[in-house]
């Protein structure tokens, strides 16, 4: 076991950082919100340049060849920051789904393209509904004679919206083995899609997408029908992974935020830092802090675990201890705020909302908890 | 960074564990009560043998050369035996101050001795005034010729009722002036200047003492090390505990425990509803102590004296503390009625009357206070790593 970076990882955790430092601060973060779309694809297109969408994708397909190491750098320093990219959904899952899963010929069609941030596809699976703790999929596609598909459903809150190239749907079919799921690579404009724009809480563009009769060729059913399943779980624990990740990096930004605020306000004529109680509680939250960062080195251990089954239950039971953990921190470091904290315009409230929304696209702490029940 | 167990770590796991199946006999796998030594001891001389008593000694000593993470993965597979029992003040506390600071003449006395636990020992610490503020210890060594005469009360004194010796720190008086520091001293239990009063800690049992110190004779070779710097040999030795004091492997076996009775669920029983909340509050628990064991691993692989590292060490203690008590508490509400019953009185032993439950959970308790209480913890935290005091 090694928990330290190499070196070269110790450079790029820096580089990702200072990029992120100087990108996402307050001033561009308010130009971005005054735009319509807040989904930035010259920033997009700048981070693919940096090989950070290929962070994780083999060398031979056009990817840097690094591991989960690299892509929890990106993603825990987006989370410090709120660089509020669509990292995880366009950046990671659509990507690995392709690379992973794609048949040959549509990773030639489209790797190329995502890794270097000129082309967007995203994950267009949730819905909003669960059954007994798992996802249900409604959305349903029916196989024709001449073999394409005819693809009609809702998907839900689909980061980042309308300004992608394409989705990647998920949708129920007879003609694939049980569970009966397959995954379609759809074009953005393809006839029978309509996207209604929505705001999510946090500020991140998203979009319902309803289908009507949307017709996919074979060629456009990712993998082929025989991988869906294994692609949708893949997906959902990379996706849960990344997540984790993600708040790791927005919780050390609410403890040390938190902390210097406590130096820096004075109140009865000390600083707020001299109170035992409130140091006692700052204590609290790095504990909840670190306790979440070891428990997610075994979600980054776990990933390529052999065993699909069991990196699910590791990943699941990740996502409900580091959301409940990290929700916590955010939630103390408001309170240790004061009247402040409360204020929309002092980003210590942005965190917490951030935290809310990736860990509520799928269904929040009562689905987690109901599904590990189920183990 | 790799998150996977080294494979030849695991294949050494995987020997210790054949051992222990092949030679352990029966009557050192029960940890609950306190069986008679002379049952344990062929297994206590087999582990010397081993050289896996007491690793982390030197070599020379009856240690063994191997890493951190191997000294930890004896612990948690030897958690499975009695020898979690064997003396681990001795072992553990006072012999590294001894082979790291004390005379080749003080080895030789002291050493072979505990290793084969022909002596016992205790701790003397804390006393009733000085709990977390060790440094304000008043027990003092009165320096005349070649004598301490020492004089003071020690608490929470754990086997003092057992112990043939006891390390102390005090402070030392020369000259009419009192030192600064305090200092590391050795002495006998079987003085007749030292008087044992038992206490019986929540769980009904008999682990702690108070310990009268009144006026022991102790000669100046027993100061082991240089006067006034006892403190500071404690605290660097009781970095090498860090990973121990979580307690990680004790909590492993009992949420292995109540994973097991699962298995045998009684369907009559038990409602569906309880047994839905006890599913639900062990699957919690599986998936921290998880954390709790990667936790673990980060502290064995981080270099102490780093305040980063210091202050993870404090929040593994915290977290291990919290989730023993959480386990064991699962563990005594499992047990419903049984768990309220008291035994009936007929043994003399000095295990109580509590149920096996109730002694695990209400002694867990002590977890969040000794060797450091959690709010002594925070401290540590909010001073080493997060700057606010």
């Amino acid at each position: 076991m090694n928990f330290s970076y190499t070196d070269e990882q110790v450079t790029f955790a820096d580089s990702v950082d200072r990029y992120c430092v100087r990108n996402f601060d307050l001033h561009s973060r308010a130009t971005m919100l005054e735009k319509e779309q807040f989904f930035d694809r010259s920033r997009w297109e700048e981070i693919g340049h940096l090989g950070w969408i290929g962070a994780a994708i083999p060398l031979e397909l056009g990817g840097s060849g690094g591991t989960v190491v690299e892509t929890s750098i990106i993603l825990t320093a987006m989370g410090r920051h709120l660089s509020q990219m669509p990292y995880i959904e366009c950046g990671l899952v659509a990507t690995q789904l392709i690379a992973r899963f794609g048949l040959e010929s549509q990773r030639d069609l489209l790797l190329p393209h995502l890794v270097a941030g000129r082309k967007v596809f995203a994950l267009a699976s949730n819905e909003g509904r669960f059954d007994k703790g798992a996802p249900r999929i409604d959305t349903l596609a029916v196989k024709h004679d001449a073999g394409e598909f005819s693809v009609t459903g809702r998907k839900e809150n689909i980061v980042p919206g309308h300004n992608v190239d394409g989705f990647i749907v998920s949708a129920k079919t007879q003609e694939s083995e049980s569970p009966g799921l397959a995954l379609f690579l759809i074009p953005r404009d393809a006839s029978g899609i309509t996207l209604e724009p929505i705001t999510l809480l946090d500020g991140s563009v998203a979009c319902n997408i309803v289908m009507n009769d949307v017709v996919v060729s074979a060629e456009n059913v990712l993998g082929g029908l025989h991988q869906a399943s294994h692609a949708i779980d893949f997906a959902s624990d990379i996706e849960d992974l990344a997540c984790c990740a993600e708040a790791i990096g927005i919780a050390e930004s609410v403890l040390w935020r938190t902390r210097d605020h406590l130096r820096t306000r004075y109140q009865y004529g000390n600083p707020l830092a001299t109170l035992q109680a409130l140091q006692h509680r700052m204590a609290d939250m790095y504990t909840e802090l670190e306790f979440s960062r070891s428990k997610l080195f075994q979600c980054l251990g776990v990933l390529d675990h052999e065993n699909a089954a069991y990196r699910h239950r590791v990943l699941i039971g990740a996502k409900y201890m580091i959301a409940r953990a990290t929700k916590n921190i955010s939630r103390e470091g408001i309170q240790l705020h004061g009247a402040s904290g409360i204020a929309n315009e002092n980003i210590i409230g942005r965190y917490y909302k951030r935290l809310c929304v990736i860990f509520g696209m799928k269904g929040g702490a009562s689905r987690l908890k109901r599904e590990i029940h189920n183990f | 960074m790799n998150f996977a167990p080294d494979p030849a770590d695991e294949e050494f796991r995987l020997r210790v564990r054949a051992f222990i199946n092949e030679f352990c006999p029966e009557e050192a796998r029960r940890v609950s009560t306190r069986p008679a030594p002379e049952k344990v001891k062929a297994w206590r001389d087999l582990l010397v043998t081993q050289k896996w008593l007491a690793p982390h000694w030197p070599v020379d000593w009856g240690g063994l050369d191997i890493s951190p993470v191997r000294r930890y993965i004896l612990q948690e597979e030897l958690a499975a035996t009695i020898t979690s029992q064997m003396d681990g003040i001795a072992l553990h506390l006072v012999a590294p101050v001894i082979y790291t600071f004390g005379s080749l003449k003080q080895k030789l006395r002291y050493l072979p001795k505990i290793l084969s636990g022909e002596e016992t020992w205790c701790q003397g610490f804390s006393e009733p005034e000085s709990g977390s503020d060790v440094l304000s210890a008043k027990t003092t060594a009165e320096r005349q010729g070649d004598y301490y005469t020492v004089t003071g009360e020690k608490i929470w004194t754990t086997g003092a009722h057992r112990a043939d010796m006891m390390f102390a720190l005090v402070r030392v008086r020369a000259a009419g002036r009192l030192q600064h520091g305090l200092s590391f001293v050795v002495f006998s239990m079987r003085d007749p200047a030292v008087r044992i009063r038992p206490i019986t800690t929540i769980d009904g049992v008999h682990h702690f003492n108070q310990v009268s110190l009144n006026g022991v004779r102790v000669p100046t070779a027993n100061l082991i090390g240089e006067e006034g710097k006892g403190w500071h040999y404690a605290r660097f030795l009781l970095v090498n505990e860090r990973a121990l004091v979580a307690q990680a492997p004790n909590t492993r076996k009992t949420l292995r425990r109540l994973r097991a009775y699962l298995d045998g669920f009684d369907e009559d029983r038990v409602h569906s509803y309880e047994l839905a909340d006890f599913k639900e509050r062990l699957t919690e628990l599986e998936i921290e102590q998880d954390a709790l064991e990667f936790m673990v691993m980060r502290v064995l692989h981080s270099t102490p004296g780093d305040p980063f590292n210091d202050g993870l060490a404090a929040a593994l203690k915290i977290k291990g503390a919290q989730l023993r008590q959480r386990a064991n508490e699962l563990f005594f509400d499992a047990h419903g009625a049984q768990s309220l019953q008291n035994k009936t009185a007929t043994s003399v032993s000095d295990d109580g009357q509590l149920s096996e439950p109730a002694k695990s959970f209400l002694f867990s308790l002590s977890g969040s206070i000794a060797g450091g209480t959690n709010e002594i913890q925070r401290n540590i935290i909010a001073g080493m790593v997060l700057g606010l005091t």
